[in-house]
Parts: structure tokens; C-alpha cells; sequence
């Protein structure tokens, strides 16, 4: 579904990422984790196409990205959303239902397929009780499992999700990650980042630990599994290998 | 109503009711997009678009989109130059339109004080000519705001899922303050150059307070944008106010009363 072989990201002089060369493929959880700056981030901003990198090729459903279209084969549900205006005047349908927007094409307005396909995302993440409810009034949990059903309501190939794990507390995480294995076990395939290196071991069948380059991965193009020690860089030492534990651990 | 029956009351009446639905649309995406002052710098260069069909014996309507469509996309210029301080390209263009419109009308002596209705509106002045220029720029402007009303949803409420989702975001946001610089253009001859801003943001707020949809956060500001159209006309008939004061200070009695009845939701806001 993703490929990604050999791809180098610099900002400015400060390289971000080093020669990444990763594959997704269906039915696969890849999660991704690393510490700050590791350019985990980066990674889905050069996969989704909202930048550019120098150099390397990324293939998405078999189109290099520059010239893929079909956006709306692909789910994502960026950072940011965790951290959107909580004053924002919508309800949890308005905001679902606004992830088809895109695929419902400019000058169009919405019809009852994509009211039914945002009902039946928001019956997925079990919130459709909520429907109504300002989204301001929910709880951090809540408003994530939201903004995954905005994801959903383009029936996506494949979840594209950063740090989802942001503004949820220790409750709701588990929650989470029930909804996570739930869709999996649907069929979605996802592709998860984030710095909760243990957390995502519990739900992610392929494992990348991310330092500007991949430091560790247990798939078969990076043998060995503990190639981390390579490129360890002193700063993140310690994290890496808190990391590198647990991914081996999970 | 009996002051319907006069022509001038008519008019202002048609152009008063079309910018109370343009205006309060336009308004919550630039609440959203949290660029209030953007309606005050494109009205400062309205007013030197103005000053220059004064003087050169244009429409001052015509004279002063074309300003402010200039004025707009020198704006997106500027923000890309600036990304960090984007408030800057404001700023900036809010200058430069009050600077060149000193000029203009001390060039034209201030055009015997005809200035003042274009800067706290007018009713008797407006004339059949004025309408026809308000509809011809404002509803199709209405018209293109309502087809990219989800696009621009998704702009304001996720930009960076709104890229990532394949839409031509900067292209809309271009689009959208082109938009905008029209509005005002063709609303400052009912509400003046100083308070048509006012017209644009006053009723996103009372609507906030009120709806917590977006739908009916949009309803309720186009309705509260009529109310006091309606409201203000019939002061500034009866009171001999200019009409943009009464306007935009109904709009402003109606926020406080909705701010005292609703004293929770002002904290969330």
C-alpha cells in the first residue's frame, strides 16, 4: 500500500530524515515511535504529500505520491487534530461528516450517502449517541475517537494516524486501543506514530523505532532486528533503548 | 410600514437586507480563521478605492472592489513573506490604505464632506445605481461563499487534514479573501467604511453565545445580522442617525443582552 525506499528530508542543513525505506502492506499495523525530533512527524508529512522530500521514492497504492489523487483512499488523522479550537461551533456529526468534503468534490453539496457513511463511522467508533453533542463538550478520549471517525467516513484502505495517543488519558487509552484493534480486526490497515513506544507495541504487528533513520524494525528488509546500535546518537541514547526494549519486549 | 413607501427607504432597505446576509456569512470564517482585523484593514483600503472614484468620477462602489481586491491578495502576498507573523501583513496593508486615502482626499479637498456617508453609511444617498452595483458583486459573492461552504469548514476547523485530504487549500483561502474584500466593498455604502467590520464579526458573536452547531451558528448570525439591519434602518429614519451607528449599536445591545442571559457559555467561548 505505502513504500518508501531510501527517502532523505532535510530542513535547511538539519536532516530529518535519512535514508527511510519502509513498507506498509495490507492487513499490516506498522507503528511507528522514536523520541522528539525524530522526524516521526515528518515521515506522514512527506507520505500524505504535504511536503516534499530531496531525494528517495514514495509509492502510494502503487503511484508515486506526487501524482496520487485518490486522497480518500487513505484515513488520517493529523496531530493537530488533538489540539483543534475547542470552541469551535460544530457538533460531533458536523465534523464527521465533514471528512468527506474532498471526496465529495467542490460545488457539491452533501447528500444521504455521505450522511450514512458519516452515521456508520460514527457507529464504528461507538460516539453515534453523541451525534449532536457540541464537540467542545466531549472529553479528550471522545473527541479522538471523533476525529477517527472523520477518518472513517471516506471508508479508507488504510488509517494514517500521529500521536493519537495526545490529550487521552490513562482511561480512555484503553479504549482507544480497543477501538484500534477492532478496526483492525475489520480489516482496516493502519499505519500509527507515536512516542508512547510501549503503548503502540500492544497494538502494532510491524515495529519501527525512527531516529532520523530507522534504528530497529522487525521485518524482514532489516534484518537482525537490534540494528539500532548503528545509528544511536548520544542525546537519545537512553530513550532508544528504553525503546528498542520494548519493541523487542512487545 | 408607511416609511417603506418612500423610494430611498426601499433602497436602503434591499441593500441593507443583502449585506445582512452577506456580511454575518463572510464573518464567522474570518472568526474562525481568527483574522477579525483582516475586515478592518481591506475597509481602511476601501476607503482610498473611495477617495479615488471621487476623484476620478467613478462608481466609488467599483472604485473601492477594486481596491480592496488588490488590497486582498497583496494581504496573501504578504502572509507567505511573513508566515510567522502573519498579523503583520495586516497591519502592514491597513497602513498603506489609510495612508494613500489622506492623500487622495487632500487632493480632492475632501470632496465637500461627501466623504462622511461613505463612513458611516447613508440612506438618503443611496441611490438605485448603488443597488444595482451591491447585487450584481454581492450575490454572486453570496452565492460562490454558499458552494465552498464545506471546503471552507474544513480549512478553518483542520487546515492541515484539509491539505492532506487533497483540497486546493490555498486556492480557497486566496478565493475566500478575494471574497471578502468584495463584501466589504459593496456593504460600506449601507454601513459605512468605519463599521462595516462591525457588521461582519458583532453577529458571529451573538450567534456563538446562542448555537452550538455550526449550522445553527450560521442561521443564527444571518439573523441577528437582519434584525438589526432592520432595527438600525428604522432608527436612523426616525432618529436621523446615520445608519452604520444604529446598525452596528443594536448589534451591540444585542450582544450584551445575549451575554447576560447566557453568562456560562461566555466563559467557554
Amino acid at each position: 500500500m505505502i513504500q518508501l525506499k531510501d527517502v532523505h528530508f532535510t530542513y535547511g542543513c538539519h536532516p530529518v530524515l535519512d535514508g527511510i525505506s519502509l513498507y506498509v502492506q495490507e492487513g499490516e499495523v506498522v507503528g511507528v515511535t522514536g523520541p522528539n525530533g525524530a522526524g516521526k512527524s515528518t515521515l506522514l508529512h512527506v507520505i500524505m504529500g504535504l511536503i516534499k522530500p530531496q531525494s528517495g521514492e514514495i509509492k502510494v497504492f502503487g503511484v508515486p505520491v506526487s501524482k496520487f489523487k485518490d486522497w480518500h483512499r487513505i484515513g488520517y488523522v493529523s496531530q493537530r487534530a488533538a489540539f483543534f479550537n475547542r470552541s469551535y461551533p460544530a457538533t460531533v456529526f458536523e465534523v464527521v461528516l465533514s471528512g468527506r468534503a474532498a471526496l465529495r468534490g467542490m460545488f457539491r453539496f452533501f447528500g444521504r450517502e455521505d450522511k450514512r457513511c458519516a452515521e456508520e463511522a460514527l457507529e464504528r467508533v461507538n460516539m453515534l449517541s453523541r451525534r449532536n453533542v457540541a464537540l467542545g463538550e466531549l472529553s479528550g478520549g471522545q473527541q479522538q475517537r471523533v476525529m477517527i471517525a472523520r477518518a472513517l467516513a471516506v471508508q479508507p484502505r488504510i488509517l494514517i494516524m500521529d500521536e493519537p495517543t495526545n490529550g487521552v488519558d490513562a482511561v480512555n487509552l484503553v479504549e482507544l486501543s480497543r477501538l484500534l484493534k477492532n478496526l483492525h480486526d475489520e480489516g482496516v490497515t493502519m499505519m500509527l506514530v507515536s512516542h508512547e513506544s510501549e503503548w503502540l507495541s500492544s497494538l502494532a504487528s510491524k515495529r519501527v523505532c525512527l531516529d532520523r533513520k530507522i534504528c530497529s524494525c522487525n521485518c524482514h528488509y532489516y534484518p537482525g532486528e537490534i540494528r539500532w546500535r548503528d545509528c544511536m546518537m548520544s542525546r537519545q541514547e537512553k530513550y532508544s533503548l528504553d525503546c528498542a526494549d520494548s519493541l523487542v519486549r512487545g | 410600514m408607511d416609511i417603506f413607501q418612500y423610494e430611498f427607504m426601499q433602497r436602503a432597505l434591499i441593500g441593507g437586507l443583502l449585506v445582512g446576509v452577506i456580511c454575518p456569512i463572510i464573518g464567522l470564517f474570518i472568526t474562525l480563521r481568527r483574522m477579525s482585523m483582516i475586515a478592518d484593514a481591506l475597509s481602511h483600503v476601501c476607503l482610498s478605492g473611495v477617495a479615488a472614484g471621487l476623484l476620478m468620477g467613478a462608481q466609488p462602489v467599483i472604485s473601492a472592489s477594486a481596491f480592496a481586491l488588490g488590497g486582498s491578495l497583496l494581504i496573501e502576498l504578504l502572509r507567505e513573506k511573513y508566515k510567522n507573523y502573519s498579523e503583520l501583513s495586516i497591519a502592514i496593508i491597513l497602513s498603506a490604505g489609510v495612508a494613500i486615502a489622506a492623500i487622495l482626499i487632500g487632493l480632492g479637498n475632501g470632496f465637500n464632506g461627501g466623504i462622511m456617508s461613505y463612513l458611516f453609511g447613508s440612506i438618503v444617498l443611496i441611490t438605485v445605481e448603488d443597488i444595482y452595483v451591491i447585487a450584481i458583486i454581492g450575490l454572486p459573492v453570496l452565492l460562490l461563499t454558499i458552494l465552498f461552504i464545506k471546503e471552507l469548514f474544513v480549512i478553518t476547523f483542520d487546515e492541515e487534514t484539509a491539505r492532506a485530504g487533497g483540497l486546493p487549500v490555498k486556492l480557497i483561502n486566496v478565493g475566500f479573501t478575494a471574497l471578502t474584500a468584495l463584501t466589504i466593498a459593496v456593504s460600506l455604502r449601507i454601513v459605512g467604511i468605519l463599521l462595516v467590520s462591525s457588521l461582519m464579526v458583532l453577529p458571529v458573536a451573538i450567534a456563538m453565545q446562542l448555537a452550538k452547531s455550526f449550522r445553527g451558528t450560521l442561521v443564527t448570525a444571518v439573523v441577528s445580522g437582519e434584525i438589526s439591519v432592520l432595527i438600525g434602518l428604522l432608527c436612523s429614519f426616525y432618529l436621523d442617525l446615520p445608519p452604520g451607528g444604529a446598525i452596528v449599536m443594536t448589534l451591540v445591545l444585542m450582544l450584551v443582552l445575549v451575554l447576560v442571559l447566557t453568562p456560562r457559555r461566555a466563559a467557554s467561548v
